[in-house]
């Protein structure tokens, strides 16, 4: 009996294991289309994994209508930007990205989200 | 295998050529190292969505993964104990009841279903990562843990491969799913940034 009911399980898995694949490729998310080189585009495929899509929110702080607040002056979250915060688990961007990129993806931070 | 005699004779006692079973265990590895190289692949080249798809009663889908993966590690350790009990290396219960490969097998299935939930937000939302070195490390292991699943399941489908290699599949599964647990939960427990919530 325990046999029948582990078998009718594993098939499930495996329908599960398949479904997962099918969703990687088919499930495009209707905001995924900005251009990578574009503030938007930057701000996805760099910031979004952990500040949230929006900005909302994640593993990292929330931004949206709110890094403005805490750093009125754009050179301080440039900064933070650019060196990280060690202890923050925010990583350093320089090396990763311009400090045109930089700035751009930091001003969408403050009046795009 | 049937003996001249009618009797059944052990499926062990059957020989197998040695370069057949090597070419059936590098088969084997080479369709773990597609896996993971194609996982590797997509995560990298896939543009990462930031979404947060699914969080059922948690506050988001982060905290559901990090639940999640503990669940999958401590079905992981249920299953390397039943699997030690399977090979006799522990005497505990003294007569292994006759469900034990059963349980083995479901407790490992069951895991292997927690886990997809949480390898697709990686892979669709967050991606390749190499902004420190736990998300390097932690996306490496993410996708060499299915590869290394995928061995360990041929590993039991497979009955003509020597005796050493489905342990040792199990061994690095576990190997690996640990590593992943100590650079995901473990971190988010210890050191997730301040103001996000536990659950």
């Amino acid at each position: 009996m325990l046999r029948r009911i582990v078998n009718a399980i594993e098939i499930l898995a495996a329908l599960g294991a398949i479904v997962f694949v099918v969703m990687l490729f088919a499930n495009e998310p209707g905001g995924g289309s900005a251009a990578p080189s574009s503030p938007a585009g930057l701000f996805a495929a760099n910031c979004a994994r952990c500040h949230g899509a929006r900005g909302e929110g994640a593993i990292g702080p929330q931004l949206a209508h709110k890094v403005a607040k805490k750093y009125p002056n754009v050179a301080d979250e440039i900064a933070v930007v650019t060196n990280g915060i060690s202890d923050g688990g925010m990583p350093a961007w320089r090396g990763t990205l311009t400090a045109e990129q930089i700035r751009q993806v930091v001003q969408y931070t403050r009046t795009g989200l | 295998m049937r003996t001249s005699s009618g009797g059944l004779m052990a499926t062990a006692a059957v020989p197998q050529p040695k370069t057949s079973v090597t070419r059936t265990l590098v088969a084997i590895l080479l369709t773990g190292a597609a896996v993971s190289v194609g996982l590797g692949v997509y995560a990298n080249e896939h543009t990462p969505t930031g979404e947060k798809p699914y969080d059922l009663f948690f506050s988001t889908t982060i905290n559901l993964k990090v639940w999640f993966a503990t669940a999958v590690i401590v079905l992981a350790c249920i299953q390397v104990l039943l699997a030690l009990r399977l090979y006799g290396k522990v005497h505990w219960p003294a007569r292994a009841p006759a469900w034990l490969g059963d349980a083995h097998r479901l407790v490992g299935i069951v895991a292997f279903g927690l886990s997809l939930p949480i390898a697709y937000h990686c892979l669709w939302s967050l991606g390749w990562q190499s902004t420190t070195t736990r998300v390097v490390i932690h996306s490496l292991l993410g996708c060499i843990f299915y590869g290394a699943f995928t061995v360990k399941v041929l590993c039991v489908r497979v009955h003509s491969l020597p005796g050493w290699a489905l342990p040792v599949a199990g061994g690095v599964v576990f190997a690996v799913l640990v590593g992943l647990f100590l650079t995901s939960s473990v971190w988010f427990f210890t050191d997730r940034p301040p103001g996000i919530p536990l659950y």
